[in-house]
């Protein structure tokens, strides 16, 4: 199956990481551990790739990087008080897309 | 020779404000020009902003997409409620005054150097605090009279409005603000905490909330009425809003959504997404201008991130002779 995505780590650095021109022309999806989703055979997407000096990772190497922040969420979550939970939930497991 | 009538098979309007039909063309008779709409030159995007010092979540928010401002809130890691406050000028914050009372999910209104945040839970539980900015240090002001966290807020520093929020339960409780006291007012049609606001004390709007709900409800000052409904599904829980009750944003929210939705009154349309999920985060702005900060990502892990929201650029073009 053709790839629809592709990842990255990449620190968001604050302005200027994401510009309104790139935004309109590539589907954003940030998740936990600085890992990016970005479009796969995606020239626009390659160039900010570039741009913000983001190293590749497969599917399974960034499910395993969001797999460790999820955890450690889900940790600190069961470590709440009932009353603090009961304000918020438990966070979810995230699965990546290929 | 052509005549426009014989074109479009009715004559030029003669008006005295702009429509907004793409290719149509008027005269404007109080500016005394003839006009033509172009359409959406622009189409509405986000992009990132300058990263908060400070990482959390459920904190305040007020003020505009280049002077905005960021008070209190909660960062699991410490772990802690933070009183800490920062100042937006549209590429960077800078640490400004912090509150007395550190909050987490307070009400907010008014602008940067003009702040209110009301009520939220400190280390101390639900609280009925408000405190006012003045651009450096916060005060205090008068105390809700029902504390309660969760809730939502318009308006300004002198002429505020909180609404819902939780107190035990969902509560449907307004009360409104003239910068030294809070009265009670009418209460919502549908009680709720974990919602987005926008607007003004006269003219509020209440987004979504917990459940999740799809109800808007629009305040004129005295009493609640039905708005148009949020288009599902979409994030309605724990998301951002801004705006006024007749051009709002709500964006992001629960469950891990990117989801912008754009409100003009009467209904939604689907904007662009924003690149980060997050829920629980500050917000300011303007539909042609806003921006969202700070949040929690994966339901529990707090950001610092901040992204900034354009409108749609719709152009009117006054037509000269060469």
């Amino acid at each position: 199956m053709a790839k629809t995505h592709q990842y990255c780590v990449a620190e968001n650095w604050g302005k200027g990481f994401i510009e309104h021109s790139e935004s309109r022309k590539i589907a954003f999806f940030g998740l936990p551990g600085n890992v990016w989703q970005v479009p796969a055979h995606n020239k626009d997407a390659n160039l900010w790739i570039n741009k913000v000096l983001g190293t590749a990772k497969t599917k399974d190497e960034a499910q395993t990087i969001v797999d460790v922040e999820v955890t450690a969420a889900q940790n600190s979550w069961d470590a709440l008080s009932d009353e603090q939970k009961a304000n918020s939930t438990r966070p979810a497991d995230i699965i990546l897309e290929e | 020779m052509a005549t426009y009538k014989g074109i479009q098979g009715f004559a030029i309007q003669n008006v005295t404000s702009d429509p907004t039909t793409v290719g149509q063309v008027w005269y404007n008779s109080s500016n005394t020009v003839f006009k033509l709409f172009d359409g959406v030159t622009g189409n509405a995007s986000w992009a990132s902003g300058g990263n908060m010092g400070t990482a959390r979540y459920g904190l305040g928010g007020a003020g505009t997409q280049t002077s905005a401002l960021a008070f209190s809130g909660y960062n699991r890691s410490t772990p802690a409620i933070t009183n800490v406050t920062e100042e937006y000028n549209g590429s960077s914050w800078t640490g400004g005054g912090n509150m007395a009372t550190g909050r987490n999910r307070l009400g907010s209104a008014g602008t940067q150097t003009a702040a209110l945040g009301f009520g939220g839970n400190s280390t101390t539980g639900t609280q009925n605090i408000t405190e006012e900015y003045d651009g450096s240090s916060w005060t205090n002001g008068g105390n809700l009279n029902n504390g309660r966290s969760h809730l939502g807020g318009a308006g300004t520093q002198t002429a505020a409005v909180a609404f819902a929020g939780l107190a035990g339960s969902d509560n449907a409780r307004t009360e409104l603000y003239n910068g030294s006291a809070w009265t009670t007012s009418g209460n919502m049609g549908t009680g709720r905490s974990q919602l987005a606001s926008a607007g003004t004390q006269t003219a509020a709007l209440a987004i979504g909330g917990n459940g999740p709900t799809s109800t808007v409800e629009e305040f004129n000052g005295s009493s609640w009425t039905a708005g148009g409904s949020m288009p599902s599904p979409r994030g309605m829980e724990n998301q951002g809003g801004f705006g006024t009750q007749t051009a709002a944003i709500s964006v992001a929210g629960q469950p891990y959504t990117t989801n912008t939705n754009v409100y003009d009154g009467s209904s939604w349309t689907i904007g662009p997404n924003c690149s980060t999920p997050r829920q629980r985060m500050g917000s300011a702005g303007t539909s042609s201008g806003g921006a969202i900060f700070g949040g929690s990502q994966s339901d529990d892990g707090q950001i610092n991130a901040t992204e900034e929201f354009t409108g749609a650029v719709v152009a009117t073009k006054t037509i000269t002779t060469t």
